[in-house]
């Protein structure tokens, strides 16, 4: 990296061209750069947004560096703050570009809030530039980081890495394949983009620096031994801890989310203070550590049988070379991979965890939510002209797909005063679906119904508040009016279902809690191993639960009725599994009209995501494999590593899983990632439709038919009718 | 493996359809049913002299219940009676029990092997002709035309209301009217197989036999199965009126129909039969019956007739048809569940609640609606009296769903005989 770089600058005055120095490494430190994941936009004249960045661990800031650009067309001034402090005043119309120097004091608890917002100059119209948007991109963080690699475990589990690397054996058992997918899934649900988790098969040594760090999983043929150290002081200070602190385990997610992994950290002689391990205890005991089964000590893990009293969980080990080493019999490795996920594993100072057992931070928002629930800690608004807050509801914050949902917002407005208008717009996905006229009554009530047709995965619904004064004039400073919408009191109900037509957008939310993966005929294992860590971080990206795996063979995906992803897709599989496109020596779009056959364009890879009509009903499927598929066709090899270099685009997308669109996509040597279109076709009629128009239209065939028949008589002379005589 | 696959849908739609043709016409007749009944009620009363009442009462063994039955016919509120025990060859004493009954309408016609014991269908024919060419030729009876003699046809088991007479002459008041149908009792209902059957009694003649009464197209049961003497000669062969089916009073109210003479159900009266507590004795009642519907179906052009048309053959038709779609729907569920037990294919859709409640609804509905025959006029009371029925009579329809297959079988092995229905010690009847 270049130590000088030249910048336009419009730090703390006019702009003016400056050069910038860059801070630089020493003999004990490093220079790390952490790009923002997300552009910061604010939106209209009282625009007010904020994004966090997550710094590592012993790191402290040094730099930050971004571009604004904007849209407004009012003078004023546009503030951008971290961890609100005036950081940069930049012009309203024309935004520029920010450079400031950071102090350790700008970091909270491993934080730095970076904020922007728009002061703009007095103005006669309420609703001029109630649209323009000023937008902070190509965020850059310079942070100073140690060289040394980590030597706890709560150091290892930091936020705020640029990568960890789950490594399992390259010849890995069925458990460490398991435990090291389960690694992934809990790493990433532990840890949001910018940090990328991977899982690679490989024997090599580890690499391991301060922001990249790796978790090697091993099988060990025995147990872990119950404790047979002596807990420190500061540790028996940390165990019998009984804080009441509240923590927040969901990265982004809602305050609601509690830790219910099974660890329990307890400090060793290592932790510095014993105050700071009260501290750190105090923090794990508000994660609700639930069994207090993992011992700690500085001993290696035993290799020996006879080691001691058997347990069900692994041991976490932070080794010489600053790996975390999770090892243990194969039936308690990825409960202790699925333990990973524990916001307690931060605070241990120690080298080594035994008997560590997590279970899945699973628990979704119920068929009856509150708003707050799913996230919306606070919706306020206050002023004159038109505001906008957006808040998401995503399906896969419920943990299975969605048919429908009903939204019943409950809030307190202001009442309107007389010669004054106003009102209340609710935009669902960029559609108006319901407005509210202010009035003088103050209390505010909407109810929204979303069809099918109108949700998607992720969903924003936007409230916009609008609301002029009687004078109709912004200048003088009117009295402003006032929106709360009680996110308590706020219910979102969801009726499960299908809404999202078959493709990738229908994940992760069809699988549940549990993600079925199986390894197919294409490709070596390491290649598949990690296509499918990639694919599952990508995955875990989109949902604030966390996700475990079920590991299972080709066969069993085949016959199983549940949703699952396949990676080293072969031409066989995409014909059984019905998949829109076969393979074999050409490329088949599946019963389309007309139907499209090409040529196989040259190496590929290939990605499908679709349903699977089972005996058990319709599951939606996503295969990855390579074309060609067959290893003895030349291209082969190559369409293998383009194969491993789409499942590792995926999982290094700002967007992760949620590049993938429609339902087919490809990459080729050019490197684009590309959806394939498919012809629209008439989805085909499902088996009950088949069998209701064919049992309708044969039961009307067969009464007309009876009909016919009981009014034919047959040849030959008419009998006389008998009882022609009576007995009366 | 696509072949299986095609028949396999080819069973489950046929079965669908046989549900679904069934239930929906079950429906159909439960409310022609109720017509019929409020029609009966505007008929004038009927008037038994005007008639003269034979009854035959075919006997194979029937020593431990011929006296008890012809006691009861003694009971009978008729004028003008005869009663004709075919003694068909028994062995146990039946004849010398009927000999020390002194009664004069009791008349006891003996038949000896090697011409006796050919089926209940042979005795009833060699009845007829014993009615027609003796003692219809007698001085008393002489006077008697075929129109006004009435041929009644009780079991040896079988206890006629003493007030038939008045009840069935009311239906053959009316010219046409060739045959009359009583309701069929149990009255040893002392167990949960016996208040079964009778319950099933109850449905057949107030559901189904009431029902097919609105258009004239009631068919005869055997015992409690009234006909017009003139109506068994216009379709009786060399043989007679009735021919060697298992279910011989189906099969001769089938010609009755086609022949354009119309078959009612009496409910206002009954005759009482005994129940079976053997559910191994049970099986072979219904299984006989199952094989002689079998049989009587190979016949369907007999329906093609000039008087028999518009709905009476629709109907008919589909009560010949009715033991191929119980065959049908047995099958179906005997291959869902091999499906289910042994390639774990669900039996009930779970995942699609409202497909399964549908389903569900299609299995046991029908049969549940049947018991609805029970709260016929009776309100409120009647409709949980209903309800309290339903759920052991569905529970009783699926137990009795082997039959079909053992009615099956024994017509593909060829089976042939009256396999009479044995008889359990005779219980006092209870007070009406």
């Amino acid at each position: 990296m270049s130590a000088l770089v030249t910048l336009t600058s419009g730090l703390a005055g006019p702009v003016a061209a400056e050069t910038v120095t860059l801070p630089q490494p020493t003999s004990t430190t490093a220079i790390g750069a952490l790009k923002l994941p997300y552009d910061l936009r604010i939106l209209g004249a009282g625009g007010d947004a904020s994004t966090t960045a997550t710094l590592v661990a012993g790191a402290t800031p040094e730099l930050f560096t971004a571009t604004v650009k904007s849209t407004f067309t009012m003078v004023g001034t546009l503030v951008v703050t971290i961890n609100g402090r005036r950081v940069a005043d930049l012009p309203a119309r024309t935004g520029g570009l920010v450079t400031a120097r950071l102090t350790p004091s700008d970091v909270d608890k491993g934080l730095i809030i970076i904020g922007m917002y728009i002061i703009l100059g007095p103005q006669l119209d309420c609703f001029s530039d109630s649209t323009s948007t000023a937008t902070l991109s190509k965020g850059v963080l310079y942070y100073r980081y140690p060289i040394t690699p980590p030597q706890s475990i709560g150091t290892f589990i930091s936020p705020g890495l640029s990568q960890l690397t789950v490594q399992v054996p390259k010849a890995a058992s069925d458990a460490e394949q398991q435990a090291g997918l389960d690694a992934v899934a809990a790493l990433a649900h532990r840890f949001a983009a910018p940090t990328l988790v991977t899982l690679v098969a490989s024997d090599a040594a580890p690499r391991n620096d301060f922001l990249h760090r790796t978790v090697l999983v091993r099988e060990s043929a025995t147990r872990t031994p119950a404790s047979r150290t002596s807990p420190s002081p500061a540790a028996t200070a940390a165990a019998t801890s009984t804080s009441t602190a509240t923590a927040t385990a969901k990265a982004g997610a809602t305050a609601s989310a509690t830790a219910t992994s099974t660890v329990t950290a307890m400090a060793t002689a290592t932790a510095a203070t014993k105050a700071e391990a009260q501290a750190r205890a105090k923090a794990a005991a508000s994660a609700k550590a639930k069994a207090l089964g993992a011992q700690a000590d500085g001993t290696p893990p035993p290799t020996g049988a006879g080691a001691g009293q058997a347990a069900s969980g692994g041991i976490l080990q932070v080794q010489s070379d600053g790996s975390l080493l999770l090892s243990g019999p194969a039936d308690a490795l990825a409960s202790t991979a699925v333990a990973l996920a524990d916001p307690a594993l931060s605070l241990f100072d120690g080298k080594t965890l035994r008997n560590v057992v997590g279970t899945p931070d699973w628990s979704p928002a119920p068929a009856k939510a509150t708003l707050a629930s799913l996230g919306a800690t606070a919706i306020s608004m206050s002023g004159v002209g038109r505001m906008e807050t957006a808040v998401g509801i995503n399906q896969p914050a419920f943990g299975k797909s969605l048919e429908s949902l009903e939204i019943e917002l409950v809030g307190t407005i202001t009442p309107l005063p007389e010669g004054g208008t106003g009102r209340v717009d609710f935009i669902w996905n960029g559609l108006l679906i319901d407005s509210v006229n202010m009035s003088s009554d103050t209390a505010l009530a909407a109810q929204l119904k979303i069809g099918s047709d109108q949700l998607n995965r992720e969903n924003a619904l936007s409230i916009a508040f609008s609301y002029v004064p009687p004078t109709g004039k912004c200048t003088p400073p009117p009295l402003a009016a006032r929106l709360d919408i009680d996110t308590k009191r706020s219910i979102v109900k969801s009726k499960g279902g299908e809404s999202v037509p078959p493709g990738f957008a229908r994940f992760p939310q069809a699988f549940g809690p549990q993600v079925q993966i199986a390894l197919g005929e294409a490709g070596s294992f390491a290649s598949k191993v990690q296509q499918a860590g990639n694919l599952l971080e990508a995955l875990q990206s989109l949902t604030p639960e966390q996700l475990t795996v079920a590991l299972i063979t080709q066969d069993d995906l085949e016959s199983s009725g549940s949703p699952a992803i396949l990676t080293g897709a072969g031409t066989d599989v995409t014909e059984d599994l019905g998949a829109p496109l076969t393979i074999s020596n050409l490329v088949q779009v599946r019963d389309p009209a007309p139907r499209f056959t090409a040529a196989i364009p040259g190496p590929l890879a290939l990605a499908q995501a679709f349903e699977n009509t089972t005996r058990q009903g319709a599951r939606d499927l996503m295969i990855l494999g390579p074309i060609p598929a067959d290893a003895t066709k030349p291209n082969y090899a190559a369409a293998l590593a383009i194969t491993d270099e789409f499942a590792a685009k995926i999982a290094k997308s700002p967007n992760r899983w949620a590049a993938m669109t429609g339902q087919v996509m490809t990459l080729g040597t050019t490197g684009q990632l590309r959806e394939i279109p498919l012809p629209k076709t008439t989805p085909p009629l499902s088996t009950l439709e088949v069998v209701i128009i064919i049992t309708v239209v044969s039961m009307i065939a067969l009464v007309a038919g009876l009909f016919l028949w009981s009014r034919t008589k047959p040849r030959g002379p008419v009998p006389s009718l008998p009882g022609t005589s009576s007995t009366k | 493996m696509q072949l299986f696959i095609w028949l396999m849908w080819l069973g489950y739609y046929l079965a669908l359809m046989a549900v679904l043709f069934g239930g929906g016409w079950t429906f159909v007749l439960y409310g022609a049913g109720n017509r019929y009944v409020r029609e009966l009620a505007q008929r004038p009363p009927g008037r038994p002299d005007d008639f003269l009442w034979v009854f035959f009462v075919p006997a194979l063994n029937e020593a431990v219940t011929i006296a008890d039955s012809v006691n009861r016919l003694r009971a009978v509120k008729a004028k003008n009676l005869v009663v004709i025990v075919i003694n068909d060859g028994s062995d146990d004493g039946t004849g010398e029990v009927l000999a020390n009954i002194g009664w004069k309408p009791l008349i006891v016609l003996t038949r000896v092997l090697p011409n006796a014991r050919k089926g209940k269908a042979e005795a009833l024919d060699d009845a007829f002709s014993f009615l027609l060419n003796d003692v219809l030729q007698r001085k008393k009876y002489r006077k008697w035309q075929p129109d006004q003699v009435i041929v009644g046809i009780v079991d040896a088991d079988g206890r006629l209301d003493a007030n038939a007479p008045a009840g069935i002459s009311r239906h053959f008041a009316l010219p046409r009217v060739g045959g009359v149908q009583v309701n069929v009792q149990i009255y040893n209902q002392t167990s949960y197989l016996t208040r079964m059957q009778g319950l099933e009694f109850k449905v057949f003649g107030g559901l189904y036999q009431n029902g097919r009464s609105h258009w004239g197209a009631a068919f005869m049961g055997g015992n409690g199965q009234f006909n017009r003497l003139s109506a068994l000669q216009s379709i009786a062969t060399e043989q007679g009126p009735w021919s060697n089916y298992l279910t011989e009073d189906q099969e001769l109210g089938l010609r009755l129909l086609a022949r354009g003479w119309l078959g009612e159900q009496c409910p206002n009266t009954f005759v009482d039969q005994q129940g079976l507590n053997n559910l191994r004795r049970l099986f072979r009642q219904p299984a006989r019956w199952m094989q002689g519907n079998l049989q009587v179906v190979r016949h369907p052009d007999r329906l093609h007739a000039h008087h028999l048309v518009g709905i009476r053959r629709v109907d008919a038709l589909l009560t010949l048809f009715l033991p191929i779609m119980t065959l049908i729907v047995s099958t179906a569920v005997v291959v869902a569940l091999f499906l289910w037990i042994f390639l774990h294919i669900p039996f009930l859709p779970l995942s699609q609640p409202l497909l399964m409640v549908v389903l569900i609804l299609l299995a046991v509905g029908p049969v549940s609606a049947s018991v609805m025959v029970l709260a016929r006029g009776k309100g409120f009371r009647g409709l949980l009296i209903a309800l309290r029925n339903m759920p052991p009579y569905v529970a009783y329809t699926f137990l009795m769903w082997p039959v079909a297959f053992r009615g099956l079988f024994n017509l593909m092995r060829g089976k042939q005989g009256w396999a009479k229905t044995a008889r359990e010690a005779i219980v006092p009847a209870p007070a009406k």
